[in-house]
């Protein structure tokens, strides 16, 4: 048979793509619908018994749990404090950057150094520094006079400034090196003209910058709240599980817990759907938006 | 008049002055890490803080050597765990992201925008999320404790950000060359690896290091895909040290082997992995 070579050109064309498409429908694809299914069954992992349909109970005992409740609450206040605290300080961090300076690459790669390192190892880090009786934090704290000294793993009040002040180092190089790069695609014409116009820098921070900045910090913002979202290995590590008083108890944490300490992968599904659905909503407008681009 | 002038100059390096003072707390944490590790016993929890000492290499020796016989982990074994799963789902995922990236760059095909946008899709996936799919997929396979298990895992995990970033990469290649070669005879597949990835070299370096970082951080996916044999360094380090109770000459010593490739990786790639980051942030 005649392959034409349009056809033969249009088959190799497919044949690209076909790896990468392969890989990600058996690794990902496929076991997400697996585990929908399996999410519909009382499934144990530790018992014998061929799993029975249940139907949606899972779900419906997965929304009733307070647990569930107290770490979907968890996250979206971790969600806030954190996203907030990255994009003020990148923007910050990234606007100084923009500006003249001597040394900028070495003051570069030391300010956006946390990005690559492994989270696990950054809470384990974070752990020691902010020991309440040892930590060198608490102890410059002591040294310029604070009067009480926070228990920052152990008092559950300070749960959720302990891991702001984590993710907050952790991430925010992210976060500033996007901006820093949006700032750069800022043609200089435009400030120039503002200047010669005699507007001054706050003026053009305020009606050049940010407006010409605000598509892209939306999409910056919104990959931070996806991420933020799933954050489970600084908390894990800083601690271990649900911290004090269930303080640290997050979406990733609980999730981990049910299936580690139940082994019930039927309910531990439920969740993991429950988490994919939040992110879902969460990524439309990142996804569109990248559409439109 | 000297004070005043100091003042001046002062004024003048404003930006520079605040920036300097957040590098400083910003790397504070690992240098303060990099020092302790170079503590024997009891200079680890003086406080103040000893900045000047001896150094002295025991906490490594214990890591390394020791802690194989007080604890019954065998910390070498691991770093060689970490190794192999990370540059075989690297090598795997940059093959395959290749590929996909020239696809997306040079050609024009039906459902194009849809495999792209499944691309950014699968990128937003959590992986805490993923594991339960994972281990469900592992499982059946038999592959729970191997080291495919997490090369799979990985190679899943690295495709979407690898893709997009030599996407972007190989935007920048002009294709009046791939032309070129096709005229002269060359197949697409030849055209791809002889003549434009060289010329991306410094892209695909990037995009490798990445993808090797990515999967050398991981502690979520392997915590669940592994038992024993193929426990990669991030959990064995944590389990171990944090169960010990205040070992921080040892932990300092483990964190920093774990931190090394990627601040080296980091350090040296640094320009090309910035650009490969916010090629797709910046245009889209």
């Amino acid at each position: 048979m005649q392959i034409s070579y349009r056809t033969k050109n249009n088959i190799c064309k497919y044949m690209f793509i076909l790896p990468a498409l392969l890989i990600l429908l058996f690794s990902v694809v496929y076991p997400w619908i697996w585990s929908f299914c399996t999410s519909m069954t009382n499934w144990r992992l530790t018992s014998a018994s061929v799993p029975e349909f249940i139907g949606l109970k899972n779900y419906i005992d997965v929304l009733k749990d307070d647990k569930f409740l107290l770490s979907l609450r968890n996250s979206i206040i971790f969600m806030l404090l954190s996203v907030m605290a990255q994009v003020v300080l990148g923007l910050a961090i990234a606007l100084l950057l923009n500006r003249r300076l001597f040394a900028r690459r070495i003051l570069m790669i030391g300010i956006l150094l946390p990005y690559m390192l492994t989270p696990t190892m950054v809470g384990l880090v974070w752990k020691m520094l902010l020991h309440s009786n040892w930590g060198i934090v608490n102890y410059y704290l002591r040294t310029i006079g604070l009067n009480t000294i926070p228990d920052w793993l152990g008092d559950p009040s300070f749960t959720m400034l302990t891991l702001t002040v984590v993710a907050t180092w952790l991430h925010t190089p992210w976060v500033t090196l996007m901006i820093f790069a949006g700032l750069q695609s800022i043609s200089d014409e435009y400030i120039e003209a503002a200047k010669v116009d005699g507007a001054s820098s706050v003026q053009i921070f305020w009606r050049i910058t940010l407006p010409m900045l605000s598509k892209l910090l939306v999409i910056v913002i919104l990959f931070r709240v996806v991420f933020s979202f799933r954050e489970f290995d600084i908390i894990y590590s800083l601690f271990n599980s649900g911290g004090p008083g269930n303080s640290a108890m997050l979406l990733g944490v609980y999730l981990y817990q049910i299936f580690s300490g139940s082994w019930d992968i039927g309910r531990a599904s439920a969740v993991s759907f429950i988490m994919l659905v939040i992110t879902i909503i969460l990524s439309i407008p990142v996804v569109l938006r990248k559409k439109e681009g | 008049m000297n004070s005043h002038k100091v003042f001046q100059l002062m004024r003048k390096n404003i930006n520079n002055i605040i920036l300097v003072a957040i590098f400083i707390v910003v790397i504070f944490p690992v240098v303060w890490v990099f020092l302790t590790s170079f503590k024997s016993g009891k200079l680890v929890f003086d406080l103040p803080p000893v900045w000047i000492f001896n150094p002295t290499l025991d906490n490594y020796k214990y890591l390394l050597f020791e802690s194989r016989f007080a604890l019954g982990v065998n910390i070498l074994q691991n770093m060689k765990n970490s190794i192999i799963v990370a540059f075989g789902s690297t090598l795997l995922a940059i093959l395959a992201s290749m590929y996909a990236g020239y696809a997306l760059s040079r050609f024009r095909f039906k459902g194009k925008k849809s495999f792209s946008l499944f691309i950014i899709a699968t990128r937003m996936l959590p992986p805490i999320g993923t594991m339960i799919p994972f281990f469900l997929l592992i499982n059946s396979l038999h592959l729970i404790d191997t080291y495919s298990a997490l090369i799979i895992a990985y190679t899943a995990l690295n495709i979407p950000l690898a893709t997009w970033m030599l996407r972007g990469f190989l935007d920048e290649i002009p294709t009046e060359l791939d032309e070129a070669a096709i005229i002269d005879g060359c197949g697409n597949n030849k055209t791809l690896w002889t003549i434009i990835a060289p010329l991306s070299a410094p892209g695909l370096m990037a995009t490798s290091i990445f993808s090797f970082v990515l999967s050398w951080n991981d502690f979520t996916l392997a915590n669940v895909l592994t038992k024993r044999e193929a426990r990669t360094l991030p959990l064995v380090v944590s389990s171990f040290l944090t169960e010990e109770g205040v070992q921080w000459g040892p932990l300092s010593a483990a964190a920093m082997l774990v931190f090394l490739p990627p601040i080296i990786f980091f350090c040296c790639t640094y320009k090309h992995l910035a650009k490969g980051l916010t090629l797709g942030a910046v245009k889209g």
